[in-house]
């Protein structure tokens, strides 16, 4: 909405008389720096749209390249549907390769369980383990599983300047949790491009420092919003990159059930 | 000739199965499974491996090298209403692994009849061949048919897992499944026999009833029938659960009985990252009989016996896992109890052999009272490879188990992995006879290739 003012303003402007205009620019930077915050917060609503897919059903796969070796492909199948609450739910169960088939999370808000391929057991994990890499990736089990929830709803933003990324520009956005919220994170650093508004780069830090960055590309359109096929997370840790291809998208799926957010489900999954 | 019910048990499971068999056709099929050949590398004792009084003159022909090999073979099909569940399991292992680090409780053979299969129990598998030194066997580790009749509903007959609990080398809350290995936890452990019936009317809570006939000593009559039930309920950062067995009709003779009449709790509590969980049972009586002081018979031990875990976990930014856990074992015996088994084993040995009853008490981390186990485990990802360090000490009776391992993944399909352990067993106080004290075997290497397909 505060993007639309904006466009609103900027469209008058050129109709104003020439004397008046330097006057009437520096009022409008004026009044412009101090709503930073809030045109930071039009564009991060903006970008997460792609979170606003609802029921949807993914088949990707996972392909982690460590010290230059490419290690064996994991596909996964992704059900994502938010609770009549709000709460965000989410469940992966990994198909492939055979040693880890039938592994399976299901996140329900900060609630983890784990169903483990090797003993077919299926236990909840503390809240520790969501900053843990999910199948030996660079991924963790909350940046699989907190798919389903959108940045703003769970970090506060603030707009820090323009750059461009691979050559895009790109607007750049400082997010920080919001009070009261338990992320895996103590800041995220996000571009968004200017033109489509879509998350081009997403820098997770942690103890002061940054760990890793995640690019997103090949946006495709589902139904109407544009989604990221393909997400490559870089460690900054280590000599890792773990790329995660979305091979199937549906949204709305009729795939994606109620009975699956339920560890009674769990045990049923081989 | 058959007992007329179990004609009933198999018509029952006939009617069952076909509508689960005509899965649509729509229905997934998987086939999967693994192959595991492993080595043992023993480190012969001093005295060599027959001077223990569990192994007198190494009756059980422990060798420096063993080997084990074991295939499974799982098919599952699952339709939108219905599945079916099949895994085979075929094992070749050495006859010393029925007490080398084994929990499993069973009524072990005759060692001066070795061959004769009439006093090996089900406990131990569904078939089994023995040619000396090893066992061959058969294990139907599930065969099981679901409907699901509604969302919120499952039914499934056949043989099934009811793994349930958050101890990491224990779980006390765990009353229908055989008890597992503390010192392998991942081991496979075989299903029970049972009707599930399992109803989740929401997300936050998961209830079970089921009815199942015992893994061993079962006769057939219906006084034996067991009966369970299990609540889950789980709000936010705190899951907890009830759990209830009516063991049917209690054993007063000698024949082990691992169902008595029980009631066990359990919690899971995240508090700022790390898990904070325990389990508790009371049981009618303990499992597990006591040994005469001498070579008399074991005796049942009456009365209500209780056992509880309290453990620890977290998990580190970089990787590393760690679990701590403490388990107090009422089943477990104390030291008057441990002497007479040490001293019945000796008195055995000079009178003409160890009885299976007794081989069968030896149950190596069920076998003090306290145990305080740390489970470190950390990925090297540069190599694929996770390293985990098990210790269990039982600070009753003097012992500690060392288990570190180190699992790599060796190609690039993801579909062969190597496993290297070394498992130590340690006594600083022989007078208090522990079960490392006791074992045959004190130190091994163990390498093994898994390839899953």
């Amino acid at each position: 909405m505060k993007l639309k003012f904006l466009l609103l303003i900027a469209g008058i402007v050129p109709r104003l008389k020439s004397a008046v205009r330097p006057l009437f620019s520096t009022a409008l930077i004026l009044l412009v720096l101090p709503l930073s915050a809030q045109d930071a917060s039009a564009i991060l609503n903006k970008a997460d749209r792609i979170f606003e897919l609802e029921n949807v059903y993914s088949k990707s796969t996972l392909t982690i390249t460590r010290s230059g070796r490419e290690q064996a492909p994991q596909v996964m199948e992704g059900y994502d549907s938010d609770a009549s609450d709000g709460t965000a739910r989410s469940l992966s169960v990994f198909l492939e390769p055979p040693r880890v088939a039938g592994t399976a999370y299901l996140m329900i808000g900060d609630n983890l369980w784990v169903r483990f391929a090797s003993t077919g057991r299926t236990r909840k994990m503390s809240s520790s383990a969501k900053k843990n890499s999910a199948a030996g990736s660079d991924f963790s089990y909350a940046d699989m599983g907190e798919g389903s929830s959108s940045f703003s709803a769970q970090y506060q933003v603030a707009y820090n300047g323009e750059e461009r990324i691979n050559g895009t520009p790109c607007h750049r956005l400082i997010l920080t949790p919001s009070p009261g919220e338990r992320n895996t994170y103590e800041q995220l650093v996000v571009w968004v491009t200017k033109e489509e508004g879509h998350y081009l780069r997403i820098q997770y830090s942690d103890k002061g420092a940054p760990v890793k960055y995640m690019d997103l590309e090949d946006y495709r359109l589902v139904g109407d919003i544009e989604y990221p096929f393909l997400i490559t997370m870089h460690s900054l840790a280590r000599d890792s990159v773990s790329v995660l291809k979305t091979d199937v998208m549906e949204f709305n799926s009729s795939k994606v059930e109620e009975r699956f957010f339920n560890t009674a489900y769990l045990d049923t999954i081989r | 000739m058959k007992r007329p019910s179990y004609r009933i048990a198999i018509l029952v499971f006939t009617v069952f199965l076909i509508p689960a068999t005509g899965i649509r056709l729509s229905a997934e099929v998987k086939f999967s499974g693994e192959l595991k050949p492993e080595a043992v590398f023993n480190i012969p004792p001093s005295s060599g491996y027959g001077d223990t009084p569990l192994n007198p003159g190494n009756w059980t022909d422990i060798n420096d090298l063993m080997f084990r090999s074991e295939i499974n073979l799982k098919l599952n099909a699952q339709g939108d209403t219905s599945a079916l569940d099949l895994w085979f399991q075929v094992k070749q292992y050495p006859i010393a692994d029925l007490f080398t680090g084994s929990a499993a409780i069973a009524e072990a053979m005759n060692p001066g009849s070795a061959g004769d299969l009439s006093g090996y129990s089900s406990a131990v598998a569904d078939m089994f061949y023995v040619v000396d030194p090893y066992i061959f066997t058969l294990d139907i580790m599930r065969a099981s048919a679901s409907w699901m009749p509604a969302d919120t509903l499952r039914i499934t007959f056949g043989r099934q897992s009811f793994l349930t609990g958050y101890g990491y080398g224990w779980n006390p809350v765990d009353l229908a499944n055989p008890p597992k290995d503390p010192t392998d936890p991942e081991a496979y452990l075989r299903g029970v026999d049972a009707l599930n019936i399992q109803y989740s009317p929401a997300s936050w809570i998961n209830t079970r009833f089921y009815g199942a006939v015992p893994s061993q000593g079962f006769t057939w009559g219906y006084e034996q029938i067991l009966a369970g039930a299990e609540i889950t309920i789980s709000v936010p950062s705190l899951e907890f659960k009830l759990a209830g067995l009516y063991g049917g009709k209690e054993n007063s003779s000698d024949v082990y009985d691992i169902y008595p009449h029980a009631g066990a709790a359990a919690f899971y509590l995240d508090v700022s990252g790390i898990g904070i969980y325990g389990e508790g049972v009371v049981r009618s009586r303990s499992r597990r009989n006591i040994p005469a002081a001498d070579d008399n018979p074991s005796i049942i031990k009456e009365g209500p016996v209780y056992s509880a875990l309290a453990g620890l976990e977290y998990y580190f930014p970089s990787g590393l896992v760690l679990a701590s856990e403490y388990f107090y074992n009422g089943e477990g015996w104390d030291d008057k109890e441990r002497k007479d088994y040490s001293n019945s084993l000796l008195d055995q040995s000079n009178n003409g052999g160890i009885v299976g009853e007794y081989l069968a008490l030896y149950t190596p981390t069920y076998f003090a009272r306290h145990y305080v186990l740390m489970n470190l485990m950390i990925p090297w990802y540069a190599i694929e490879s996770i390293f985990n360090l098990n210790l269990i000490w039982s600070p009753d009776s003097a012992s500690i188990i060392l288990t570190p391992n180190a699992v790599f993944n060796l190609n690039y399909e993801g579909t062969l992995t190597s496993e290297i352990w070394y498992s130590g067993m340690f006594s600083y106080n022989d007078t208090e006879k522990n079960e490392a004290w006791l074992a045959p075997i004190n130190h091994s290497l163990w390498f093994n290739l898994r390839y899953y397909f």
